[in-house]
């Protein structure tokens, strides 16, 4: 079931509304019946005291004074709203605060209907002895009583709906139109558009969910232009080479060596991209167990202590015990690169040295050397993970893209710093995860 | 034919200066800094510009260049094949726009073009009066006849074809035919330019005093 918030809002705004009528109605038949309760039994009572007085024994009372007492007694604030008479069943007449000769209709009756005066008269009518005393309120005064009880119920109840209907416009206008702008501008958006979505709202919910969709399209902006980078990278990588093989191949006189050198370079290149391939694929951490990295890397340095003599360079190691969770094959191919970017960019007379170390939150693989170093722009864009780092003939940034992918493999990191002792020189920094307890 | 090569894959260069020789002379640099300095002594006819250079981007150095008022053709030489890269790169002012890997003879047909263009000839002939230049065949023809060239005569021919009646230097012809290191000073040229009258009469070449030849249409 899907369910639309503006179906919600809605009938939301239906049950504010049925609520306050219904509030008034159910509070208004309530009051409405105690009230005629109260007055009812209240008639009843002053009848009843009334009829039991003028029946007591020794109690005579001559009509002119019976009627000075009703005019007097049952007359409150001017208004004539109560009509007492009581009649005399012995002589037949009657005595009332009105001056009226209605008979007595039917003195068993303790429920009187009357109609006099223009109005019309309910009440309680009760006999003691020789006296039927009949006491009538006029109708119009309880409708009156009745209008201003409803305004008293009805006045706040109203206030209070339209407060929350304008609370629930308020909610509509902040977050649900917001929402369904935003939902529009997503949805006529092109999926190659990765520019911010600019959607004014003043509700800090939708702030936040817009914010979070825009950092999350500016991240994957920078991951889609990096990848482009890459790819401009590898053609141009693989571009050359093929250039350079269709110049010699189709010349006069091909320069067979040149020609072998380019396939070998297209080689290398081919299988520098198979294993970013294949380091993509993932399930590496499977395969994982724990190697002794210090071994590793003195197999490494003393295989590669000979190449850097050859070029001129010299290479030491100062290695720590250190145990990580990883794959051979791929540790030794992160240190194999890192020195073959040594031995690419450095002169004669640099000395490189592999340096590991135990640290509590982590081991440390250093590869630092006194060659040219790096500018911090270039570190930077590095660091980005931009790939292209120089355009030697050799395969270049396919190089760190794969130091990168097998550091993410194992949870490490790479980075790319200048060489602490403030010399010229880069140092470049694999910091391995502690290992777990 | 002069060109200037800026390449910075070794290996490449090295096959593309292979090509080219056979038809111009050419210098080759593999850094926008040496291409700068190579532009300041030397008189180029047209440059071939590899765009992701190791000290910046041809683009830009390109555009540089046009604010510089420097009109020499450019063929942009790339690995870069997106539009917006090749766009970007015309609108720069690049004459034209080849992509790697390329046919050895797009590239040839594509600089002879750029040449021609120079010329102010649109067709596949640059002519001054009779003489005419065909550059896909590399020959003369005078009043519609052939004309056989030594290698050296012809290089000061086209040159000086290709500057269409303008004055070139002295020190132009001398690097077209000695590179940048040869002796300025040697009076070899004279001799060339002697031969050349020769074959097509003396009052086609005019001497420029003080300053070099230039080419007159008869």
């Amino acid at each position: 079931m899907t369910l639309r918030l503006s179906h919600l809002a809605i009938l939301l705004a239906l049950s504010i509304l049925a609520a306050a009528v219904g509030g008034v109605a159910a509070t208004w038949r309530i009051a409405d019946e105690a009230f005629r309760d109260v007055l009812d039994e209240d008639l009843e009572n002053q009848t009843e005291l009334l009829a039991e007085l003028l029946d007591a024994d020794g109690v005579v009372l001559d009509e002119d004074a019976l009627e000075d007492l009703l005019d007097e007694a049952f007359e409150p604030e001017g208004e004539e709203t109560l009509w007492v008479t009581v009649y005399d069943l012995r002589t037949g007449r009657s005595v009332s605060n009105f001056a009226h000769d209605l008979p007595l209709e039917d003195p068993e009756r303790e429920h009187v209907r009357r109609s006099f005066d223009g109005h019309q008269w309910r009440g309680y009518q009760g006999d003691e002895g020789a006296y039927v005393v009949q006491m009538l309120r006029r109708d119009d005064l309880l409708d009156e009583v009745r209008e201003g009880v409803l305004e008293d119920i009805v006045t706040p109840t109203a206030i209070a709906s339209v407060v929350s209907l304008a609370l629930l416009a308020l909610f509509i206008a902040f977050s649900l139109w917001p929402l369904s702008r935003f939902a529009r501008q997503i949805e006529t958006r092109h999926a190659r558009s990765l520019e911010p979505l600019a959607v004014r709202a003043p509700a800090a919910e939708i702030r936040v969910l817009r914010d979070a969709l825009n950092r999350l399209m500016a991240g994957v902006a920078e991951t889609l232009a990096r990848e482009r980078q890459f790819a401009s990278d590898v053609a141009h990588e693989l571009r050359n080479p093929l250039t350079t093989l269709k110049l010699e191949l189709k010349g006069p006189d091909p320069d067979l060596a040149a020609a072998t050198a380019e396939v070998d370079r297209l080689a290398r290149l081919v299988e520098q991209l198979l294993t970013l391939a294949r380091l993509d694929a993932g399930h590496w951490q499977r395969q994982f167990a724990p190697q002794a990295l210090n071994e590793l890397c003195a197999r490494v340095v003393e295989r590669y202590r000979e190449r850097f003599a050859e070029a001129g360079l010299v290479l030491d190691a100062r290695l720590a015990s250190v145990t990580v969770a990883g794959d051979a094959t791929l540790l030794e191919t992160l240190l194999r690169n890192l020195l073959e970017n040594v031995l690419r960019h450095c002169g004669p007379d640099t000395r490189a040295e592999v340096v590991l170390e135990a640290a509590n939150d982590g081991a440390r693989l250093t590869v630092v050397d006194t060659g040219p170093g790096i500018a911090a722009e270039q570190r930077r864009r590095m660091a980005e993970g931009f790939t292209r780092l120089d355009s030697r003939s050799e395969g270049l940034g396919l190089g760190l893209a794969i130091c990168r992918k097998i550091a993410d493999v194992h949870g490490a990191s790479l980075a790319f710093e200048p060489r602490g002792d403030g010399a010229a020189g880069l140092a470049v920094i694999v910091r391995f995860p502690p290992a777990a307890p | 034919m002069y060109l200037l090569l800026v390449e910075d894959d070794v290996n490449l260069g090295r096959a593309l200066v292979k090509l080219l020789k056979e038809h111009y002379r050419v210098n080759w640099v593999r850094t926008l800094e040496s291409a700068r300095a190579h532009l300041s002594t030397a008189g180029y006819d047209a440059i071939l510009l590899d765009l992701g250079l190791p000290d910046g981007d041809g683009v830009e150095w390109l555009r540089s260049l046009r604010g510089e008022g420097v009109n020499l053709p450019v063929l942009v030489v790339t690995a870069r094949d997106a539009l917006d890269d090749r766009v970007t790169g015309l609108d720069t002012g690049a004459d034209d726009y080849l992509v790697k890997p390329f046919e050895p003879r797009e590239l040839l047909a594509r600089i002879r073009a750029l040449l021609r263009r120079q010329a102010g000839a649109a067709g596949p002939c640059i002519t001054m009066g009779t003489l005419a230049f065909e550059p896909e065949f590399r020959r003369f023809r005078l009043d519609d006849e052939i004309i056989e060239l030594p290698p050296k005569e012809h290089q000061i021919l086209a040159v000086l074809m290709q500057a269409g009646g303008r004055p070139v230097s002295r020190e132009r012809l001398h690097q077209q035919l000695y590179g940048l290191e040869a002796d300025v000073d040697s009076n070899t040229l004279e001799v060339h330019v002697h031969a050349l009258r020769k074959v097509l009469g003396r009052e086609r070449i005019e001497t420029v005093r003080g300053f070099g030849y230039r080419l007159v249409a008869l």
